[in-house]
């Protein structure tokens, strides 16, 4: 790369105007760099579909399966939960179920999923899963008291718990959990200890 | 986040100004209801449980509503192999059902009702006050009173607040809940969620697309939030609309599927006045050829209509929120409008007439 310095240096200053320009070049570049990068993020911030909570801790949730077995959340403490409320008349909720798949498919050892049918009657969730199956559980809450508990307003709510339980994110509505800024913000999650800030 | 929730409740006032254009703004139509003529009809139910587990228990519900003016329910008779079969009846709202109890183990829990009822069209002349029913103090409360599917604070009580602002009289008010519904709800397919089946959700999801259970819920909500008694009938389609219909009537004798609810809204000095925008809806997407503009004549002529008039071609069950199924295991009920039966397993789903199993007919009879 050529010295933009002015003509006129010459000999040992001349070699230290080009030193100089260098450092200011690359510290021009760098910090074009990172403001580029830190556009890019506070976009990608801003874009991300989370409300964040601070360290809430989550209702009770414990429920039956659809095969009768007894499931409680607190059995997930240790990893990234995600409390995922649906039903499976709601549209948007049914390609979203196939996206949890994927996400806990890639991300076993991190992410447990527990997804929770709101007032729907088993013997409908079972032919439904028949044809579309899933790798996580599915809890019932025939009664609606669970999603009554949990503030649940729209279907699909998701709520995220970080590792030692607490309620960290939440998102209305249906949402693509392979897109990169999700997942990244869920790794972030698997670091999370008590009382510590998200941001 | 609540997409066009602020759009919806903006829409509100201007549709204060459309509710107040008079009827000839809407075209002409030969929809028109008019009470005179009773019709007598039979509906038979029949049920087959297809997976019996240990004790297998159904309900099924009976026309128990009843308007000396439009709508007298009649015997109900039933065989089965049950070995109890009783009718009861819910003390807040009067709804009758059938409660059946096989023993366990039977392999092949059987039931068949056979229901009578006598109904005609409705039709309320908006025009002049008439001496319609008092409504006593009891009902009153009772039909302003909030239920778990329909709350009237929060979002209802505001969203209901923004519709009728200004209103200078409750005909007004229910006249413009009535066409903010006709107006607004449809599914617009941008928005990301659902409600989660009671009508402070279905607001606050921006989703206000839904069947009549939904549709009619609102309006009963938005009423009874602005004050005014308001309830869902459901009931059940029994025969074609005479009115050249074909969404707003039973398309054959096979009405398994054809269940639907109604509204009313009382109002002062003409009693409880029949409306359904969800059948201005359904119109709107089902009739011929499908996805009418909501300008289209036949719209317009049903929307006019269906305030302040029905058709006499629909049973009427009952008018129950928050049921108690005597005997049952599942949830209770939140409303009443199809069987419902339960096995060891668990409750049976009624919204899958095919594997659960039952079939209903309906046919006209002498009287």
């Amino acid at each position: 790369m050529k010295n933009q310095a002015a003509p006129a240096c010459r000999g040992s200053v001349a070699q230290a105007c080009k030193s100089v320009g260098r450092v200011w070049l690359i510290a021009l570049l760098c910090l074009a760099h990172f403001a580029a990068w830190h556009a890019v993020a506070t976009a990608d911030a801003k874009s991300l579909p989370f409300q964040e909570i601070s360290n809430a801790a989550p209702p009770a949730l414990e429920a039956v399966d659809l095969d009768g077995s007894h499931i409680a959340l607190d059995g997930f403490v240790g990893k990234t939960v995600l409390v995922h409320f649906f039903a499976t008349w709601c549209e948007p909720c049914r390609p979203e179920l196939a996206s949890l798949s994927e996400l806990k498919a890639k991300h076993s050892d991190a992410i447990e999923i527990l997804a929770v049918s709101v007032a729907e009657p088993r013997v409908r969730l079972q032919r439904f899963f028949e044809k579309n199956p899933v790798n996580f559980p599915v809890v019932m809450d025939a009664d609606r008291s669970t999603s009554q508990a949990w503030g649940v307003d729209m279907l699909p709510t998701t709520f995220v718990l970080d590792p030692t339980g607490a309620v960290r994110l939440k998102v209305e509505g249906d949402l693509d959990w392979s897109q990169p800024n999700v997942v990244a913000r869920l790794e972030e999650l698997k670091e999370v200890r008590p009382n510590q800030p998200t941001q | 986040m609540v997409v066009n929730r602020r759009e919806v409740l903006k829409a509100g006032g201007a549709l204060a100004a459309a509710a107040a254009c008079p009827p000839f703004a809407f075209a002409q139509s030969n929809f028109a209801p008019k009470p005179g003529a009773w019709r007598t009809f039979e509906t038979v139910t029949r049920l087959e449980i297809s997976k019996p587990a240990g004790v297998v228990q159904a309900w099924v519900p009976l026309p128990s509503f009843k308007s000396d003016d439009w709508f007298r329910p009649g015997e109900s008779t039933w065989t089965t192999n049950a070995k109890k079969a009783e009718i009861k009846r819910d003390s807040k709202y009067g709804a009758e059902f059938l409660h059946v109890v096989w023993d366990e183990g039977e392999k092949a829990p059987v039931l068949e009702v056979t229901s009578r009822f006598s109904t005609q069209d409705r039709a309320v002349d908006l025009s002049r006050l008439g001496n319609g029913a008092t409504l006593s103090e009891e009902e009153r409360k009772l039909f302003t009173a909030p239920t778990k599917l329909i709350p009237t604070d929060g979002i209802v009580k505001e969203t209901s607040d923004k519709i009728t602002a200004g209103a200078t009289s409750d005909i007004e008010k229910a006249r413009r809940i009535y066409e903010w519904i006709v107006e607004n709800t449809y599914r617009d397919p941008k928005t990301r969620g659902c409600g989660t089946g009671d009508v402070a959700t279905m607001l606050k999801s921006g989703n206000l697309g839904g069947k009549c259970a939904d549709l009619n819920a609102l309006f009963v909500g938005l009423a009874r939030a602005a004050g005014l008694p308001a309830r869902d009938i459901y009931g059940l389609r029994v025969a074609p609309s005479k009115f050249g219909y074909k969404s707003l009537g039973a398309g054959s004798e096979v009405v398994t599927k054809a269940q639907h609810c109604r509204a009313e809204v009382y109002l002062d000095g003409f009693g409880w006045v029949p409306v359904d925008p969800a059948d201005v809806r359904k119109v709107i997407l089902e009739e011929p050829p499908g996805n009418l503009p909501i300008s289209d004549d036949k719209v317009a002529a049903a929307r006019q209509t269906l305030f302040g008039a029905w058709e006499g071609n629909w049973l009427a069950y009952n008018v129950a929120h928050d049921l108690e199924l005597p005997g049952a295991k599942g949830p209770t009920l939140e409303f009443l409008m199809y069987p419902q039966a339960e096995t060891a397993e668990g409750r049976l789903d009624c919204l899958d007439p095919d594997t659960f199993t039952y079939k209903i007919t309906a046919k006209e009879v002498s009287a």
